[in-house]
């Protein structure tokens, strides 16, 4: 009479294992997979549920099963079960079994850590600055330091991303690529990952970094080598005239290339790698949502009002937006000359 | 502090507000403390007045004004532990809701983003440091001295002041949000340098979690000597209930680690309020702290402070199983050294939270291994819980349906660490819903269920009506019962042990005064040939029709007897050393069988108490 409510179970068991399993490798859990790095975690991923889902299914079923069996029926309330004080064989499968499972899932993760982690020639180095609350990207390109708040990634080349951070923790995440690493204050952090689909992706923040910790995103742009090549050559382009194109150049540390350009160029220049990230600004092309739109919210203001925003930007906070999200030490971080620079700038874009 | 800052030559070191507010939010719950009673006797012995040692007469609480106060009953104390705790709890599940409606929609709603930072920490805190840790002390106070025949804990005293340090500790907590700035924001976990940045909340956190970390390092110390040195004679360590093996484990978690969580939130007090900058490494401060280094030590402590939150549990369903499923606890041994191999592994996986924080990469392979392993007690666990249920008479009463309920979902949890260890899996998902899903499977699924059952389970022996003032209070008594068949909505179904045990004592008193032991050993023919695996349950069954257990198994009574002997004292106060042959050659079933002398013990001495009377 036993035998057959376990049969039952049993067969329960490997139909909703079925279910499970199918139910996560069918349906497309993740974003796409923009990456070489995607494949093998998305693969671990499935093993990982493939093995997990009948495990989870053997408890429930075993619970189940002796609830409907071994339930006290009416009559029952003085019975007790038999003294059963263990079983040593079964004690060293259920040992055994599952400490081979977990080591060999554990030589498999490590492959799959090498594979992903995997060191090649040819990588591009990106820097990535993380800061309160934005992104920026630093790029080498005929010794000369391209910096900008938009992130654009040849397809099929190894990208070394070196992340830093100046104020607090943050995370580079890009959610198609599927790999993250801290920006910690005082080192350099390093992941790599290979795109390899063009197209315009997610750049997520993952670690709580402040108020603003939810809005700091950005976007990395995938495009064929030539269109990057080609970018690279504007960027570069741009830098020498000071301020062309869409990204500023630095020549050095502190910008010392960049200030022989007149100040409403060095202003732009020094928008679209510092502020872009955060404001949209027509004019500069940058389309950043943290702050607000500076095509409309500048209108009218005079010269000294936007300088006290940029060096003081907690002073007055634009409807709809809370104080302490934007950085307040910009009068630390830029130079007077790019401060001068940006406000000149700024107040021509705003007449 | 005023003399150090103005040592170190601060501007205004002595009106700064945020120095003022941090040696205030010190010094208030010390001297609300002072004023409780808390130290009464410290200061007795440093006045050399004569202090008095804790002999237990004055225990219990004779009124409700009692719980309120210092009070060193284990008992007592137990239940403040558990409503305070359970206050903190539903005040953390108000927050999560309010967290959920502000998610409900895509932008704000209801709060801004720094309040809403603020909501998920102190949520978090609240229910870590506030419910789950104390709420398990609370339920091992009550029942733990019970079990191994202690008269108290160790160190009653202690006892108290750690209770009582732990509302200090949840007010400060809760009070954060009235701090200028806003309550913390930086998550429980408080990274440096974030929270050495915040608004003046953070210290509410920094200092809160000091009174909290002080109140389980010292409950866990107490255990640890009550455990060691206080269990009834006879009682070997594999003799022990898995409860009390499960606080011992505990315990020797929280006194191991503790003391680092106390450390990381000193070193965040100390950046903060004397500029130590162990942790500032802001491009251009020109400091070289170090940002990783918070970030072990508070995982040192806040890895095992997951089986802390989890090894109490893992007790209670012990209990709860065996006895709802009327069948022994399978793998006894194996159970209680899968806790221990649990409490060695859990301090050798902290870096797992840390798989993509920067640190050196081949620490992640050793840490993926060691958090992979430590599933296998964890599983060794769970396969012996289902075992135990196999063949069992199933009574699926509240207790035991949260218990079945915590072998599925705590299942899940497990599971889905196991996914979180693999680093690369673990790299994509690491900061995502995919782990505050685990946490929440582990701590609602584990802990949270197995605190429902373990309170169900004691609740009428924790409500119990006292033997003494029941003809006095019987319509007050009505009430409490029917108050208790409420929580319990099958009661009617089952008039098992839960039924205001001591009142059917007193009749067993009555009838079995002459000889002792009868009273005790006294059950139903069908119980009495077991082999004493329902020991507690013979020891609270009166004798209602049913014979002396003495004539169906001699071994039983002798037992009991012995245990009996052993308790009774010289007149001078000490034990008598009594040792009975029985006592010494026990079956292997032993672990459970023990549990029904304790208690029996514990029964017997409230007997006493009322003949001195």
């Amino acid at each position: 009479m036993r035998r057959h409510p376990v049969a039952l179970m049993v067969g329960v068991g490997l139909v909703a294992s079925a279910i499970g399993i199918a139910l996560a490798l069918i349906i497309d859990w993740f974003p796409t997979d923009a990456a070489k790095q995607a494949g093998p975690i998305d693969t671990l991923y499935d093993v990982l549920m493939i093995i997990s889902v009948p495990v989870f299914v053997l408890v429930v079923c075993a619970t189940l099963l002796s609830v409907w069996q071994f339930r006290m029926k009416p009559g029952q309330e003085k019975l007790d079960g038999p003294p059963i004080h263990g079983n040593t064989r079964l004690e060293i499968i259920w040992t055994a079994i599952p400490a081979i499972m977990l080591v060999s899932l554990c030589s498999y993760a490590y492959t799959v850590l090498t594979d992903i982690e995997e060191k090649q020639p040819n990588a591009l180095v990106v820097q990535v600055t993380g800061q309160q609350f934005a992104w920026r990207y630093a790029y080498e390109a005929d010794g000369r330091t391209i910096e900008t708040t938009q992130l654009v990634l040849p397809k099929d080349r190894p990208v070394l991303f070196k992340v830093r951070a100046i104020d607090v923790i943050h995370d580079f995440w890009v959610p198609a690529f599927r790999v993250k690493i801290d920006a910690v204050p005082g080192i350099v952090t390093e992941v790599r990952a290979t795109p390899t689909k063009t197209g315009t992706f997610e750049v997520v923040c993952a670690e709580l970094c402040g108020l603003g910790h939810a809005v700091m995103r950005s976007t990395a742009r995938v495009v064929t080598p030539a269109a990057y090549d080609g970018w690279i050559a504007e960027q570069v382009r741009g830098g020498a005239a000071a301020g062309g194109g869409t990204g500023g150049v630095n020549g050095g540390e502190d910008g010392g290339a960049a200030a022989a350009a007149t100040p409403p160029r060095l202003g732009r220049a020094t928008f679209v790698s510092n502020c872009g990230s955060c404001h949209a600004l027509a004019d500069a092309g940058t389309n950043g949502s943290a702050g607000p739109d500076l095509t409309t919210a500048l209108r009218g203001q005079s010269e000294d009002e936007i300088r006290e925003d940029i060096v003081d930007p907690d002073k007055r906070v634009e409807e709809g937006y809370q104080p302490g999200v934007m950085p307040s030490n910009f009068s630390q971080t830029l130079s007077a000359d790019q401060i001068d620079g940006l406000v000149t700038y700024l107040a021509s874009v705003s007449r | 502090m005023g003399v150090v800052r103005s040592l170190m030559h601060y501007p205004d070191a002595w009106s700064d507000g945020d120095a003022i507010t941090t040696v205030s939010l010190i010094a208030i719950p010390l001297f609300f403390l002072v004023g409780l009673g808390c130290f009464d006797y410290w200061f007795y012995y440093a006045a050399g007045r004569p202090t008095r040692a804790e002999d237990h007469s004055s225990h219990g609480a004779t009124s409700w004004k009692d719980y309120f106060r210092v009070n060193t009953d284990h008992k007592v104390i137990g239940i403040q532990y558990i409503c305070t705790s359970f206050f903190f709890m539903f005040l953390g599940g108000l927050i999560a809701m309010l967290m959920r409606a502000e998610l409900a929609q895509p932008g704000m709603q209801f709060v801004d983003s720094s309040t809403f930072n603020g909501l998920f920490s102190v949520h978090a805190a609240l229910l870590i440091f506030l419910f789950v840790i104390p709420v398990f002390a609370g339920i091992a106070n009550y029942v733990l001295p019970l079990m191994i025949g202690a008269p108290d804990m160790a160190f009653p005293r202690l006892n108290a002041l750690s209770f009582w340090m732990l509302p200090m500790a949840g007010l400060l907590l809760s009070a954060s949000f009235f701090a200028p700035g806003g309550a913390f924001a930086s998550g429980w976990t408080a990274y440096a340098p974030l929270s050495t940045d915040m608004p003046l909340g953070q210290v509410f956190f920094t200092i809160g979690v000091q009174f909290a970390g002080a109140s389980s390092i010292a409950t866990a110390l107490n255990f640890l000597v009550t455990i060691i040195t206080m269990r009834a004679p006879g009682m070997s360590f594999f003799r022990m209930p898995l409860l009390v093996w499960a606080n011992f484990s505990t315990s020797l978690l929280v006194v191991i680690a503790t003391p680092f969580v106390a450390a990381s939130q000193f070193f965040v007090l100390l950046d903060r309020a004397l500029g130590f900058n162990f942790f500032d490494a802001f491009v251009g401060s020109g400091k070289n702290g170090s940002v990783l280094m918070y970030q072990h030590v508070f995982w040192f402590y806040s890895h095992p402070a997951v089986y802390i939150m989890m090894l109490p549990g893992f007790g209670i369903v012990s209990e709860v199983l065996s006895v709802k499923a009327r069948k022994p606890i399978f793998g006894y041994r194996m159970m209680a050294f899968s806790l221990l191999a649990i409490v060695a592994l859990g301090f050798t996986v902290w870096a797992h939270h840390m798989f993509v924080s920067g640190m050196q990469a081949w620490i992640r392979v050793p840490m993926m291994i060691t958090t992979a392993i430590i599933a296998v007690p964890t599983g060794i666990k769970i396969f012996s819980w289902l075992a135990t249920l196999w063949r069992g008479v199933l009574h699926l009463d509240t207790p035991m349906l949260f218990a079945l309920g915590f072998l599925t979902t705590f299942t899940l949890g497990g599971i889905s660490g196991v996914m979180l260890s693999m680093i690369p899996f673990d790299i994509y998902v690491s900061d995502t819903y995919f782990i505050v899903a685990h946490i929440h499977y582990v701590l609602f699924g584990g802990s949270l269920f197995t605190i429902f059952a373990g309170i169900y389970y004691w609740f009428p022996k924790m409500t119990g009506p006292d033997v003494r003032r029941e003809a006095r209070q019987a319509p007050l008594l009505v009430h409490v019962r029917l108050l208790q068949r409420h929580l319990r909505a099958d009661a009617p179904a089952r008039p098992r042990r839960h039924a205001a045990p001591r009142r059917r004592l007193r009749r067993a008193v009555r009838d079995a005064q002459p000889a002792r032991h009868d009273r005790v050993v006294r059950a139903r023919p069908e119980h009495a040939r077991l082999p004493l695996q329902h020991g507690r349950e013979l020891a609270r069954r009166p004798a209602r029709g049913g014979q002396p257990v003495a004539r169906a198994d001699a071994r039983v009574a002798g037992q009991l007897a012995a245990a009996d002997l052993q308790l009774r004292r010289r007149p001078d106060g000490r034990r008598r050393p009594v040792r009975v042959r029985g006592a010494r050659r026990r079956p292997r079933h032993l672990p459970v069988a023990h549990r029904g002398e304790a208690d029996s013990c514990r029964l017997r001495r409230d007997v006493t108490d009322q003949r001195v009377r």
